[in-house]
């Protein structure tokens, strides 16, 4: 599988003169020029930095130690077939609520050779874990990613890592969600897959008080900075909130910024489905910060990180539209017992 | 932040993975091109409308472009949800549908489409084989259906080629 990795600024044209053709009203687009839609364009969109759901809940047969799970790049390979190897992808905990991260789990990636790409985790502290650079103190080296259904896991010391191609765990009925809430209980996610990356940690590493918040981004080089292009702690949130673009400044700000920027924006949205102001503005100060709290000495789940079984749909759904919406009628994917707890992918890979 | 960052990536934004069909839209509209124009006149069209519909936040767009010979009333029609709303639209489509056309009415200055769907093995619950647009060029809407609910698109183009 060719990787067709592009050039920032010439993917950023190619995409931008794709989407000028395709949105300008006046041209005959269907008959003189074919829209394209074949993965060398779809790739361009950086899926594999997309992250799609973030997990973090107690090891199920040991509590003393965490699993945190991010997934990226939906549907593979068909828009991407690798992690980045530019990108860093987090892991970050607040370990005293101050909506910054004082733990940060850094995992990166070799390059696609061969078919084959490893992983490194790292895991920085204090100003580190703050900051974007690859800092960080080796935990795991030379992580094998699995690219089939067999997972390649990888032990070093108290820790556990997975990264490669898995079952998408998300259940949810996207096209009733489309259809304003007018559910039918399709699994849209049934039978697609993800990217996983899956971190079994002591309890330790992640604060020495059990009570933090956690939530995982992406940090891409670009034009010499460190951009944080992806961030992901409550699902959803983003997209039931945010328009336009919105979703993209939600994405890329800091935790910290999040009340002043959002908070009047979410009460808004949220007064449509007959919250009053007061209820509204305490409701959306539960997800601003966008972070996942979690108590590493409980294995009950939401609101307490989030499980794979954990229904975050109905859940969420039902508070935003203030019962309007109930349930979509999806019930959970079937999820390994033992460590990755992702199932096994279900589309060919090769 | 550049603008680089704002454009260049799909945001699901933790509505689990956006799955992509994107070769498929690809074959549907390149049909949609060979279905070509026809001495007796032709009509294409394109409407979109943003998903969820106000007023809650859109997430996708409902695109549906159609090609139709005037003289014989056949032709195609694909729909299309894509990741993205009307002004933020990417290229990734989330569930395409091949209609095949099988009649087509003016009723004043509205055209009335009706068609089935070539492959109705795709059908999820909630979809029907059967496909009716009504199309009013002169106030730029089409009325269609949506799982079942009736929804207003806009159209974007329009074109009629004797």
């Amino acid at each position: 599988m060719s990787s067709h990795r592009c050039a920032p600024n010439s993917t950023l044209l190619s995409r931008a003169s794709l989407l000028a053709a395709y949105q300008s009203p006046g041209s005959a687009l269907l008959v003189e020029e074919p829209i394209q839609l074949e993965p060398a364009d779809a790739e361009n969109l950086y899926v594999n930095l997309n992250i799609t759901d973030f997990y973090a809940f107690q090891k199920p047969d040991n509590p003393n130690k965490s699993i945190l799970m991010m997934n990226v790049n939906p549907m593979p390979p068909r828009m991407s077939d690798s992690f980045d190897f530019t990108a860093s992808y987090e892991f970050l905990i607040d370990t005293n609520n101050d909506a910054v991260a004082d733990i940060a789990f850094r995992v990166t990636f070799s390059p696609l050779a061969n078919g084959q790409q490893t992983a490194t985790v790292r895991r920085a502290t204090g100003a580190d874990a703050t900051g974007k650079g690859a800092s960080g103190a080796l935990i795991i080296q030379n992580a094998p990613v699995s690219f089939d259904s067999q997972p390649q896991i990888t032990t070093a010391g108290d820790y556990t890592f997975f990264a490669g191609l898995r079952g998408d765990p998300f259940f949810f009925d996207l096209m009733g969600f489309c259809n304003n809430f007018r559910f039918t209980g399709t699994d849209y996610f049934s039978e697609k897959d993800v990217f996983g990356i899956v971190l079994e940690a002591p309890n330790s590493a992640l604060g020495e008080q059990p009570k933090v918040g956690v939530w995982s981004r992406v940090i891409l080089p670009h034009d010499g900075e460190l951009l944080q292009i992806a961030r992901l702690g409550f699902p959803l949130v983003n997209i039931i909130f945010n328009a336009g673009s919105d979703k993209y400044l939600f994405s890329e700000t800091d935790p910290t910024q999040h009340q002043a920027l959002f908070l009047n924006k979410f009460v808004v949205v949220l007064e449509q489905f007959g919250y009053s102001v007061d209820r509204a503005k305490q409701l959306a100060r539960q997800f601003l910060p966008d972070i996942l709290p979690y108590d590493y000495t409980s294995a009950v789940g939401l609101f307490n990180g989030r499980k794979l079984t954990d229904d975050i749909v109905d859940t969420l759904l039902n508070l935003f539209t203030n019962g309007q919406a109930t349930t979509d009628m999806v019930s959970p994917h079937t999820y390994l017992t033992a460590f990755p707890y992702l199932e096994a992918p279900h589309g060919r890979y090769q | 932040m550049s603008k680089f960052t704002r454009r260049r990536f799909l945001i699901a934004g933790g509505a689990g993975a956006i799955a992509v069909a994107a070769g498929g839209a690809a074959l549907a509209i390149r049909q949609l091109t060979q279905t070509g124009s026809s001495s007796t006149g032709s009509l294409t069209f394109q409407a979109v409308a943003a998903l969820p519909r106000p007023p809650l936040v859109s997430y996708a767009s409902y695109v549906i472009a159609g090609q139709v010979n005037l003289g014989s009333n056949t032709g195609t029609i694909i729909r299309t949800v894509f990741a993205g709303d009307p002004n933020d639209r990417l290229p990734i489509a989330l569930l395409t549908r091949s209609v095949r056309v099988t009649n087509v009415e003016t009723q004043g200055s509205t055209r009335r489409i009706t068609g089935m769907v070539n492959n109705p093995s795709q059908l999820q619950k909630g979809e029907t084989a059967n496909f009716t647009i009504v199309i009013d060029p002169n106030h730029h809407t089409a009325q269609t259906d949506f799982y079942g609910s009736p929804i207003e698109l806009q159209v974007q183009q329009w074109k009629v080629s004797s």
